[in-house]
């Protein structure tokens, strides 16, 4: 059952979790664990829309969780994300960022994460293990852990299982990652494949028994964290292996016999330069065995056409830096695709970002005006003179609130039975028919027919382009 | 006017204020909102100070024609709604970034002519007459400084007698094409005339010769609320702080009461700014929170009449205060003081996080212009030098009671 905790102020304890849940919703979920139970509001095909009661609030799924990697979603407060139009009920925090800046122990004695950047939502750290791949060259995994240079000083250190739980408590993140061994989805090694999927689980057993025995309730500052505040997830490795019997299958049937100490799943190793057909069927064949009860989080992504593919075939929770970043350098999402504001066409561009939006950009800036707060004109200007006139926040904004809008008008179309329709429109106008340049690419075909959701006669065209990005 | 301007104008980064969000930019009026309404406006019976910047139109030059199409489309439109901002927002246009180059007489090819730098550093040489259309008519600028030629101690003789020569051409003209009918004058939109003097009696030969052209141009008073003039303290930024501060009272002596004298300070510091007001200027513009901001300082200290008594700045990179749980500075209610840890922007400016810099940039402004604003409403001239005093101990020569009988309108 989900706590109630103070908020990070140290006040009076706001209602949060299970409580407030079942009284919005008038019912209880599925207990996954002493902090998370889930209940399925309504499936539409494969689609899921869940209600996570975590120890910050209820999340509602399908979910995108933005990207805070060093305690902040860069340029955004804290009160901006929790308010509409961003509405976040649940941000993600880097473990390998914040164990190196602030560190995990001033962390924990700033009273957690939560109050030391004042945000009383609900956030997931992952394990550290991606960054220690990603970001350096000198990392060596063994059966021990990952072991690397330090950034800093160039010291030999050791990322454990045990550690990297550890440093998750001291953070007091609501959902902890566990620390799977990472390999480029591109790698052509599958004795590693095979190797990093059966570590994967042997750490898997690890990090349960750490967090099983971690955790502290500190009275004084609020701060509590293990297993009766926080949630292990475990990550289904295997590489792109989806056949029957491979490497995907043989993880996810370890996983499925450690079940009771696992409040939810994520599926990894993807979002790394793998093909969409590559990409898709591992979701799918995830998806198709994942217990139905528990959450499943698709991690790294966060394209809006890849989030409405991938919730058509059972995923529930999404993240990625993608929104973010591309934000601050002038990119920004609308229903018929992404467009590059610094581009010359929009100079004169009178026009919001995208009509409609509610986001602090595209809406007018007082009662009764027309005219957005932003033209594309008045942002491509910004954009083009110095980086400190505070532009890069605006469209960050923009982009968090489509993310957000976007997964929540998916929810809703669960609700109501029609995903399907909800895809088709959705597609129609990011692949305008009328566009001879503009095909649903075939990964979606493939994908979408997967799970069972028919294309319009106008979307179904005879040339279908696997690199066709939408229309700008 | 409809606005009225602050004691202490701030720096617009190419039309929107340094760092700050679409959200954080509404907490500041707000709170500076809040702040005029409950400081002593009922008394006094005056409209409270709007939040006011400073926007250097060489800055948007690139965004010219894209907002002189928005100024055309929409009824009531103008830079504020281009770039986001409040209507209410107190806008001063300025040629600030062109005085950075020497003066370019290829490109500047007559008296006419003023030379404006865009961001991409692109000199851009305009007519007198289209600099003070785009500020007024298109920006909707509430002051308008008339353009000036940079000139300080290091400069000639020759130059700076060319700089006095030029001030005065361009406040002819400018002048002249202020009261045609449908410009500045008749908006309700004030001129800032500038006064560029080298020493002490080139000010004052330069200040007559504004109240001159003034009263040849029919206006007969510089003085008052509703006049379409004022006068823009140019090149102070050049002088050290006794003199600075010696200028502006002389200048407020010799000018009246009423005129509205507006000090351009650049990177003057805290102390400077209070004296300023202090001594008779009306509003100061600065750039203090922001250079600030980028040295990861915060101001911090308490409004009191004897003095900071301390520090008046912390450096938020200090790593003692990692784990520090009191807000940037304790008492001040600005939104990231209520909100947020020293720790937290201890850590955020250390990473380079740019929600550090937003938070620090509100916090500095909101101190500064509370501060400022304090000293503008502090009831007689005695109050305000004694104040000064207190807060600039190195300034007392030039903060001493003296003949300067004359108060500015507040």
């Amino acid at each position: 059952m989900a706590q109630s905790r103070s908020g990070p102020d140290g006040g009076a304890p706001a209602r949060h979790g299970a409580e407030e849940e079942e009284e919005e919703h008038g019912g209880r979920g599925v207990s996954c664990g002493p902090a998370l139970s889930v209940r399925v509001d309504e499936t539409c095909g494969r689609a899921r829309a869940l209600t996570l009661a975590l120890p910050h609030g209820p999340v509602i799924t399908p979910v995108f969780q933005p990207v805070g990697t060093k305690g902040t979603i860069k340029g955004v407060t804290t009160q901006e994300m929790k308010e509409a139009p961003i509405s976040c009920q649940i941000l993600l925090g880097n473990t390998y960022h914040l164990a190196n800046q602030p560190g995990a122990e001033v962390i924990r004695r700033m009273g957690g994460l939560h109050k030391f950047m004042n945000w009383d939502g609900n956030i997931l750290t992952d394990s550290g293990g991606f960054q220690m791949v990603s970001l350096l060259r000198l990392a060596q995994i063994t059966e021990e852990g990952v072991n690397f240079q330090s950034p800093s000083d160039g010291t030999e250190l050791m990322l454990t299982p045990e550690e990297s739980i550890r440093t998750q408590h001291r953070i007091g993140s609501d959902i902890v990652m566990m620390l799977d061994d990472v390999i480029h989805s591109c790698t052509v090694d599958d004795a590693r494949f095979a190797e990093a999927t059966d570590r994967t689980i042997r750490w898997l057993d690890r990090c349960i028994e750490a967090h099983k025995r971690g955790g502290e309730e500190d009275e004084r500052n609020g701060f509590k964290s293990g297993p009766k505040h926080q949630n292990l997830f475990a990550i289904v490795q295997g590489g792109l292996d989806v056949s029957p019997g491979g490497l995907r299958e043989r993880c996810l049937a370890e996983m499925a016999k450690r079940d009771a100490d696992i409040p939810g799943y994520a599926i990894g190793g993807l979002a790394g330069g793998e093909s969409k057909h590559q990409f898709w069927r591992v979701v799918d064949k995830c998806c198709r065995h994942l217990p139905a009860h528990k959450p499943r989080y698709l991690m790294g992504v966060g394209h809006p056409l890849d989030i409405v593919v991938c919730s058509a075939l059972g995923v529930d929770m999404y993240d990625s830096v993608f929104g973010t970043r591309t934000a601050r350098f002038g990119t920004a999402f609308t229903p018929s695709g992404s467009i590059k504001l610094k581009h010359a066409k929009f100079a004169k561009d009178a026009g919001p970002i995208a009509v409609g939006c509610p986001c602090s950009a595209c809406r007018p800036a007082r009662a009764g005006a027309t005219q957005p707060a932003f033209s594309r004109a008045s942002l491509h200007f910004l954009l083009k003179q110095a980086s400190d006139n505070g532009v890069a926040s605006i469209v960050t904004h923009h982009n968090l609130v489509y993310l957000l809008e976007l997964v929540r008008s998916m929810r809703q179309a669960i609700l109501d039975d029609r995903y399907p329709a909800f895809v088709n429109d959705f597609l129609r106008k990011q692949f305008p028919p009328e566009d001879s340049n503009a095909h649903v690419p075939l990964w979606v075909c493939e994908a979408l027919e997967a799970a069972e959701i028919a294309l319009d006669q106008d979307l179904s065209r005879e040339v279908r382009d696997e690199g066709a990005q939408p229309a700008e | 006017m409809a606005r009225k301007v602050g004691a202490c104008v701030l720096s617009l980064s190419s039309g929107r204020p340094p760092f700050l969000s679409q959200q954080l930019l509404q907490e500041l009026e707000e709170e500076k909102r809040h702040d005029s309404s409950g400081d002593g406006d009922a008394s006094t019976n005056a409209s409270p100070a709007a939040l006011s910047f400073a926007a250097d139109v060489g800055t948007l030059l690139p965004g010219k024609e894209a907002l002189k199409e928005h100024s055309a489309a929409h009824v009531e439109s103008d830079m504020r709604s281009f770039f986001g901002l409040s209507a209410s927002l107190f806008v001063v246009a300025q040629i600030r970034s062109g005085l950075l180059a020497p003066p370019d007489t290829s490109v500047a090819k007559g008296a006419g002519d003023v030379v404006l730098l865009s961001s991409a550093m692109e000199r851009i040489a305009m007519p007198l007459e289209e600099y003070l259309d785009l500020a007024s008519n298109v920006m909707h600028a509430d002051l308008t400084e008339c353009p000036y030629e940079a000139v300080g101690p290091g400069y000639s003789r020759k130059h700076a007698d060319r700089a006095l020569k030029r001030a005065r051409q361009w406040t002819e003209k400018a002048l002249s094409w202020w009261n045609q009918e449908d410009n500045g004058a008749r908006s309700g939109q004030q001129l800032l005339l500038p006064v560029v003097g080298l020493d002490e009696n080139a000010q004052q030969r330069c200040l007559e010769d504004v109240r001159k052209l003034a009263k040849e141009a029919g206006i007969a008073s510089l003085g008052g609320a509703e006049s379409s003039v004022g006068i823009s303290l140019a090149n102070l930024r050049y002088l050290d702080a006794d003199t600075q501060i010696t200028r502006i009272r002389k200048a407020r002596a010799q000018a009246g009461p009423d005129v509205m004298l507006y000090a351009v300070m650049g990177t003057a510091s805290l102390p400077q700014l209070v004296a300023a007001l202090a001594v008779g200027a009306n509003a100061v513009e600065t750039s203090l929170p922001y250079m600030l901001t980028k040295l990861n300082t915060a101001l911090s200290f308490a409004v009191e009449a004897e003095g900071p008594g301390g520090p008046l700045t912390v450096n938020l990179l200090d790593t003692r205060l990692c784990e520090d749980k009191a807000p940037i500075s304790a008492g001040c209610p600005c939104w990231a003081c209520e909100r947020h840890t020293r720790g937290y922007m201890q850590h955020l400016l250390s990473a380079k996080e740019l929600l550090g810099q937003m938070l620090l940039y509100l916090h500095n402004a909101s101190m500064l212009i509370r501060l400022l604003e304090h000293v503008r409403a502090l009831p007689s001239e005695e109050d305000r030098l004694a104040f000064a005093r207190a807060w600039a101990p190195g300034l007392s020569s030039s903060l001493q009671q003296s003949e300067t009988p004359p108060q500015p309108q507040v």
